[in-house]
């Protein structure tokens, strides 16, 4: 974890220095900066037509600051950068609207993502912002497995799903808490109209 | 680990608390946690010390304090106690290889793991109370100290929105529920009405759809089969469900109640495409067996459904009484193909079922062959199967006037490929000689339609075979 709280994380430190590739620097909401090189960036559709509209040249990249990604923090992007230079080059999958394919998890992946619900579903967020179609496919996929075998009652517990009571208890308080306001108003104008005034219109 | 426990006397204390409360006795509970923790954190005569205090609802070292009536109120009423029994409880596991398991095991990780957590949350819920600590807050601790970070006094920043399945955009839920098979989806379907509406409102295409009446060792039972799961409702008792993937559950009401209640969850949604559909039931006569009114039952069921979309349409070991009161509730024009296995003695293909849309739509119909006692069924008047792009059906016999119509409607439709007769008596060859026209060379004869297509005719003692060649 001390990574994390490095200032500047190299991703794909490795790569980097030897083939001198382009690579961009990006930072999270809470002013955390990653490298990324421009191959894994093809990853999200996003980020790829965003830095082809900024057309930076490698001085660029260095002297500029980093791309900032206004809402998604570091602990989560670091994940989504980790996946898209393990995948970097690979063909993005393409969603023909027939009938669904079957996703599995590669072990990279399923590592990557041993992580609690909140921050998977931070990933899944950011995955479906940036537009990383198949990081969206594996991380969905592991949400849908928790489902498996379940009754309806342990599913309310592993996504913290409200009941139908509970549902409706809520409806109903937030309706008994406006009701005193309705009132309020009601009574007001019944008030008016019995004075003979029409003030209201 | 074993530092960490021995710098925070308190958070160890837990551990043995938690020992405790799961009612091991001194030495277990000694060597349990020497083989979680490590040997040289604590020795036994200290577990013994503790599990004294314990028992006199003592946690603190200072006697004046407070007694406990209840020791689990020590875990109920403080978070740090609570987060050091995940933190056992993942070191437990940790020390079961499960962890290590998750990750030589990818393709176990996600489907293993995930349920393993759900069942070691389940274990803290049933120790301590249901609503003691959320399974995302249990998941988010058990994470931290499996990413090697203890620090109990962890804060999670409470400004900050956690995200949960209800949050996720529209897109990203259908691609959840994409892979999620469809028993999960009626599970998912009943948690809550926001759910319910989401999942029947999204396409599901399955491939087939298997609903079936069986024996489970001596016991009537309903199977109903997806591809390659299924799950089976039988009455062996205490009417028991079984799927792939849950363990036998009990079930409090009739066992075929619920599976009705689980097929008419799948069938509800109106997005629903069936490649196949399979109803596979005994007759009437077994009702009485089942416990049930099958076909009744599944007609209220269809009932409640939109016209269901499915290509083709199976019935094994049906009654034409089953046809005639299921085949409505399938869409028209999209069901291709009717099946029928084996219709019983001296049942009558009903004028009623030539009527229906669903029939006159189809452009497939298939009986098996492999059984002659359906032959003395009355199978009504070959005209209404001239619409059909191919068909085998059974008759009685061959008479001039059949062939004379096949001659007439039947080669004249443009539709028409191939069709395959059998007869209960033997085929008098001349009738037909007559009618073509021609004699048959090799029990073959080509009859032709056009300059470039003509119709091959064969036949054998009892079957007749029909269907369009090319020049």
């Amino acid at each position: 974890m001390s990574v994390e709280n490095a200032p500047v994380v190299d991703v794909d430190e490795a790569a980097i220095p030897v083939e001198k590739k382009m690579y961009y620097r990006f930072e999270s909401n809470d002013k955390k900066e990653f490298r990324v090189s421009e191959l894994a960036i093809q990853q999200s559709e996003t980020l790829n037509r965003l830095v082809e509209a900024m057309g930076y040249t490698s001085e660029d990249v260095e002297n500029k600051p980093a791309i900032a990604i206004e809402n998604i923090d570091g602990k989560t992007l670091k994940l989504v950068f980790q996946w898209c230079e393990h995948h970097k080059g690979e063909a993005i999958p393409v969603d023909d609207g027939s009938v669904p394919k079957i996703v599995e998890i590669p072990e990279f992946d399923a590592k990557l993502m041993d992580i609690d619900n909140g921050l998977l579903f931070k990933l899944i967020w950011a995955a479906d912002y940036l537009n990383i179609v198949q990081l969206l496919n594996v991380s969905c996929k592991k949400v849908a497995n928790m489902a498996q075998g379940k009754t309806p009652a342990q599913l309310r517990r592993v996504y913290l799903l409200p009941s139908d009571e509970e549902d409706e208890a809520a409806k109903r308080a937030a309706q008994e808490a406006q009701d005193p306001r309705a009132r309020e108003v009601e009574e007001e104008f019944e008030e008016r109209k019995r004075q003979g005034g029409n003030s209201f219109f | 680990m074993a530092e960490y426990l021995k710098n925070n006397p308190i958070a160890l204390r837990h551990c043995l608390l938690f020992l405790y409360i799961r009612n091991y006795p001194v030495d277990d509970a000694y060597k349990q946690f020497c083989k979680t923790v490590g040997d040289d954190v604590i020795d036994e005569q200290d577990v013994q010390f503790w599990f004294n205090r314990f028992r006199q609802g003592v946690f603190d070292r200072e006697e004046d304090k407070e007694l406990w009536t209840d020791m689990r109120d020590v875990f109920r009423s403080d978070k740090y106690a609570l987060r050091a029994a995940v933190l056992y409880q993942y070191l437990q596991s940790k020390h079961e290889n499960l962890v290590y398991f998750w990750h030589s095991q990818c393709i176990l990780v996600e489907r293993f793991g995930a349920n393993h957590l759900f069942f070691i949350h389940l274990g803290i819920c049933n120790v301590f109370g249901e609503d003691v600590m959320t399974f995302p807050e249990f998941q988010f601790w058990f994470y931290r100290f499996f990413n090697g970070e203890f620090d109990l006094d962890f804060e999670r920043d409470t400004d900050k929105k956690i995200y949960e399945l209800l949050d996720m955009p529209l897109v990203v839920m259908k691609n959840i529920l994409k892979n999620v098979n469809v028993f999960d989806r009626v599970a998912l379907s009943q948690t809550c009405q926001p759910l319910r509406q989401f999942i029947q409102n999204q396409k599901l295409f399955l491939g087939t759809l298997e609903f079936k009446c069986e024996l489970m060792g001596r016991l009537p039972a309903i199977r109903f089969t997806f591809g390659k799961m299924s799950s089976v409702y039988s009455k062996d008792g205490s009417n028991r469900m079984k799927n792939s993937d849950t363990e036998n559950r009990d079930l409090d009401v009739p066992y075929w109640k619920e599976a009705f209640l689980d097929f008419k969850e799948v069938i509800r949604n109106p997005k629903l495409y069936l490649d196949e559909l399979i109803l596979a039931f005994r007759s009437e006569e077994d009702d009485e067996f089942y416990g049930f009114d099958v076909i009744d039952q599944l007609e209220t069921a269809l009932k409640s459904a939109h016209q269901l979309n499915v290509k083709k349409l199976i019935f094994k070991k049906s009654s034409t009484g089953a046809i005639l009161k299921i085949l409505p509730y399938v869409k028209p024009g999209y069901l291709t193909t009717i099946e029928i296995g084996l219709l019983f003695y001296k049942d009558v293909m009903s004028e009623e079922v030539f009527g229906m849309e669903q029939w006159k739509q189809a452009k497939y119909f298939v009986t098996r062959e492999s059984d002659y006692t359906y032959n003395s069924c009355t199978i009504g008047s070959l005209r209404h199967f001239f619409h059909f792009k191919e068909f085998s059906v059974p008759f009685k016999e061959l008479t001039v006037e059949n062939v004379r119509e096949m001659k007439e409607v039947l080669f004249k439709s443009p539709d028409f490929e191939k069709c395959s007769l059998s007869f209960m008596r033997a085929i008098d060859t001349s009738t037909i000689e007559r009618e073509f026209g021609s004699t048959f060379a090799k029990n073959t004869c080509h009859y032709p339609i056009s300059n470039t297509e003509y119709f091959e005719i064969k036949f054998f003692v009892r079957k007749i075979e029909v269907s369009r060649k090319k020049m």
